[in-house]
């Protein structure tokens, strides 16, 4: 089994790597789609919502699958990490539009008012006042979608993406040995425990009531 | 835009990859129907046994729902299928899946069936008792149709979830409409089906999604 070690520790580092630029990618681009939504441009809004919709509707897998097969028959050609962290990064995306966006919708119209009958312009109302507000309400569905996706890294296996599952699946079809896909378990299982627990704590700290 | 359209939209293409397209959508909608019932019975089965006051049982089934909540589903797949046939445990591509999947599902529903089930003031089942229905019938008649309700947009939103994720069972070479297309695409050196896979899952499952943005919106905005 401790042959396997240095192989699937290898992974270990390539999914974190892998899950973090997903996360900071996703949830940033998230919160921009969901700011650029409240200029309430018709068009552009409408755009949004079908790229989220379609996002959500897709499974994460089928678009790596298109990222990574079909976009090099018209030149576009990602390498696998990249294929997967753009695909897993848009789906987050997709996600994150949708709560902070229903955050934002969740703040009491008087709150704008308010702000802007003060003097702040429509930046600041949308900076001091309702984002830290609507930012709030969204922690907890935010931080759940945000722990199931960076699970998703596992699917970069499929396009071969050096990450624990890949690795362990490589080394179990070279010596046809279940050890190497028992220690990616244990590993993914030491990764994500912390995390699922993390997330259970969050959910009863910023708990809204039904 | 022509290259655009013969790699991606080609009708020629489209016309012999279909047979397999069409019988991968059949085994993608026969996962479904029975990976999702499987997985609901099972996560209403996980919140039943909790609400039993056994510390032990409690700590039991949190292990449980947490272990396979840490899993990545496609690892826990790849662990069942190719990893139990060294105990001797063979359960073919779809029994594989089945398995991961209720394993993996189950303790997702039973996280929201749990949180309907808290979410019924403690009166009702109370009042049940006292009207001389039994602790069984108080669940089956009173808490668990109100405990349903409550969380009505999460059971959609997770279902949408679990059908999306049927897409891994490709990886075990399942014939399911991913690897359809992929076979297809493999055949004919052209992207077409996969794009073609891509439109049906989105045909599908675009009005759920549209359901549940609604839902959210709501849930959120009362919170």
């Amino acid at each position: 089994m401790a042959q396997y070690a240095p192989k699937i520790l290898e992974g270990t580092w390539v999914t974190i790597q892998l899950a973090v630029a997903v996360v900071i990618a996703g949830i940033v681009a998230g919160l921009f789609l969901s700011i650029v939504r409240t200029f309430r441009l018709k068009p552009l809004n409408f755009v949004i919502v079908l790229m989220v919709d379609v996002l959500r509707a897709l499974p994460p897998l089928v678009i790596i699958v298109i990222f990574y097969f079909a976009l090099p028959t018209v030149g576009i050609r990602l390498s696998a990490w990249a294929a997967t962290w753009l695909a897993l990064s848009l789906v987050l995306m997709a996600f994150a539009e949708e709560i902070f966006w229903a955050g934002i919708l969740a703040v009491p119209k008087g709150q704008w008012e308010a702000a802007r009958s003060t003097g702040l312009d429509f930046l600041q109302t949308l900076r001091d006042v309702v984002l830290p507000q609507a930012v709030r309400l969204t922690i907890p569905p935010l931080t759940n979608r945000t722990i199931a996706l960076t699970k998703n890294t596992a699917l970069g296996a499929v396009i071969a993406v050096g990450e624990i599952l890949y690795q362990a699946q490589s080394a179990y079809s070279f010596s046809y040995n279940p050890s190497p896909l028992l220690l990616g378990a244990v590993a993914y299982l030491i990764l994500f425990i912390p995390v699922v627990i993390f997330g259970r704590w969050v959910e009863t700290r910023f708990a809204w009531k039904r | 835009m022509e290259a655009l359209i013969r790699s991606f939209f080609s009708v020629e293409i489209l016309a012999q990859a279909w047979p397999i397209l069409l019988s991968g959508f059949w085994m993608t909608l026969l996962l479904t129907v029975v990976v999702v019932p499987l997985g609901l019975a099972g996560g209403l089965g996980v919140a039943l046994l909790s609400t039993v006051k056994s510390r032990v049982l409690r700590t039991a089934l949190i292990v449980y729902v947490d272990f396979f909540r840490a899993f990545p589903p496609l690892v826990l797949l790849m662990f069942i299928a190719y990893g139990l046939p060294f105990l001797d445990i063979r359960l073919g591509a779809f029994g594989s899946v089945a398995l991961s999947f209720l394993l993996n599902t189950s303790s997702y529903y039973g996280e929201i069936f749990r949180a309907g089930i808290e979410s019924v003031p403690r009166g009702q089942f109370e009042a049940a008792r006292t009207t001389g229905l039994s602790a069984l019938q108080t669940m089956g008649y009173v808490v668990v149709p109100q405990a349903v309700r409550n969380v009505v947009p999460d059971l959609i939103s997770n279902t949408l979830e679990v059908i999306k994720l049927t897409s891994i069972a490709s990886v075990v070479a399942l014939p399911e409409l991913l690897h359809a297309a992929r076979e297809a695409q493999s055949l004919t050196y052209n992207a077409t089906p996969i794009i073609a896979a891509g439109i049906v899952y989105l045909v599908c499952l675009w009005p759920l999604v549209r359901l549940l943005s609604r839902f959210e919106h709501r849930q959120i905005a009362l919170h």
